[in-house]
C-alpha cells in the first residue's frame, strides 16, 4: 500500500499528524481569545460595547442577589446580569441573551432558556465515559506493535 | 451536544444498517470526539476553576478534535496504528462513526453559537437548532436498551436460524 496509510514512514506521518493537531488546538485557542465579543472585550471599551448583544449557552449561575440580579460564570467567571431570578438555584445551568449596559456594568437579560435536563445529561456523560474507559480496552489490544479489535469483523 | 451515551447507542443502531466490517472502528468513531476534546477541557476548566488557573490552550486547544478537520487527523493517527492491510476499512469506519457524532450535535441549538466546521478555512459556526441541547437525555436508556437488542438478533436480510433436524425415532 502506498500513500497517507502505508507503513513507509509511519513514525513521522503520526508525529506530523499529532504536531498540526497541537498547531490547531493554538489557532483555536487564540480564536477563542480575541474573536468572540464577549464580557471582557466589553470592559475594555464599555461605552462603545453598550448595546451589543452578549450569548452566554450553558452558563452556571455562581451568585443570586435578590430577586432581579444574578451572576453567571463559565470560562469568564461572575458576570452580573439584571433579570428575574424567580426559579433560579446557584450551581443551575442556564443560557442567556442579554445586552451589556456600561451602567454597572452588567448584562440586560433579554432572554433566558433553563436546562433542567443537564444533571441527566452530565451523569450520562458520566456513564458514557465509565462505559468507554470498560469496552474500549475491551474492544482493542495490542499485538505485535499493531492495534487490533477484539470485535469479530 | 448529546450524550455518550447517545452517541454510542445510535452507532451500534445505525452499524446495523451500514454494516461496516469494523464495527469497534466505527463505534469508537462516535464516541472519540468528545472523549479527546471534551473530556480535557472539561477537566482542565474544573482544575482551572477550583484548583489553579490554568492557561486557556489547556481548555480551548482540544475544540479542534471536534471538528471535521480534527477528526480527519485523528481518524488518519488511528489508523496507522492498526496493520497496514486494515487500514482503509478503519479509516473508513472512524471517520462514519465521526461523521455520525457531529451530525447528532448540529441537530441541536445552542442560541446560534454552533460548531466551526470549517475551522481553520472558514470562521462562521454553525448547526442545525432543531432540537435542544438535552433533548436526546430521556431518549438515551431507550436508545441504550434498543441498541442491546438490536445486538441480540441477527442483521437484518439474514434467514433466522432453524432449529436443527430432529431425529427420526428408530424402530
Amino acid at each position: 500500500m502506498n500513500g497517507l496509510l502505508s507503513d513507509r514512514r509511519r513514525a513521522w506521518k503520526l508525529s506530523a499528524i499529532v504536531l498540526v493537531l497541537i498547531g490547531l488546538g493554538v489557532h483555536y485557542d487564540h480564536l477563542a481569545q480575541t474573536v468572540p465579543f464577549n464580557w471582557d472585550r466589553c470592559l475594555e471599551d464599555p461605552e462603545r460595547a453598550s448595546g451589543r448583544q452578549l450569548t452566554m449557552a450553558l452558563w452556571t449561575v455562581t451568585a443570586i442577589d435578590g430577586p432581579a440580579r444574578y451572576e453567571v460564570s463559565r470560562t469568564i467567571r461572575d458576570v452580573p446580569v439584571v433579570g428575574p431570578t424567580e426559579g433560579l438555584s446557584v450551581g443551575q445551568t442556564i443560557s442567556v441573551v442579554g445586552v451589556f449596559s456600561a451602567d454597572g456594568p452588567v448584562v440586560v437579560e433579554r432572554y433566558r432558556r433553563d436546562h433542567p435536563w443537564r444533571r441527566g445529561k452530565v451523569l450520562l456523560g458520566l456513564l458514557g465515559v465509565l462505559g468507554s474507559l470498560v469496552g474500549l480496552p475491551l474492544a482493542f489490544r495490542w499485538k505485535a506493535g499493531r492495534l487490533v479489535t477484539n470485535w469479530p469483523t | 451536544m448529546a450524550d455518550l451515551v447517545t452517541h454510542a447507542a445510535v452507532a451500534l443502531l445505525a452499524q446495523r444498517l451500514v454494516r461496516s466490517p469494523q464495527v469497534a472502528c466505527f463505534v469508537a468513531g462516535s464516541v472519540l470526539p468528545d472523549l479527546l476534546s471534551r473530556l480535557p477541557s472539561m477537566f482542565f476548566a474544573e482544575v482551572d476553576r477550583r484548583v489553579h488557573p490554568l492557561p486557556t490552550l489547556l481548555q480551548f486547544g482540544w475544540e479542534p478534535l471536534h471538528l471535521p478537520v480534527g477528526m480527519a487527523l485523528a481518524s488518519t493517527a488511528l489508523a496507522l496504528l492498526f496493520p497496514e492491510a486494515q487500514r482503509r476499512q478503519v479509516l473508513r469506519a472512524l471517520l462514519g462513526g465521526m461523521a455520525l457524532h457531529l451530525g447528532l450535535d448540529v441537530l441541536q441549538d445552542h442560541l446560534g453559537q454552533g460548531y466551526l466546521l470549517g475551522f481553520p478555512f472558514i470562521r462562521g459556526s454553525f448547526e442545525l437548532g432543531w432540537i435542544g441541547s438535552e433533548a436526546t437525555v430521556p431518549l438515551a436508556p431507550l436508545l441504550a436498551l434498543l441498541a442491546l437488542w438490536s445486538w441480540r438478533r441477527p442483521p437484518t436480510g439474514q434467514p433466522p436460524s432453524r432449529p436443527p433436524p430432529v431425529d427420526s425415532p428408530q424402530e
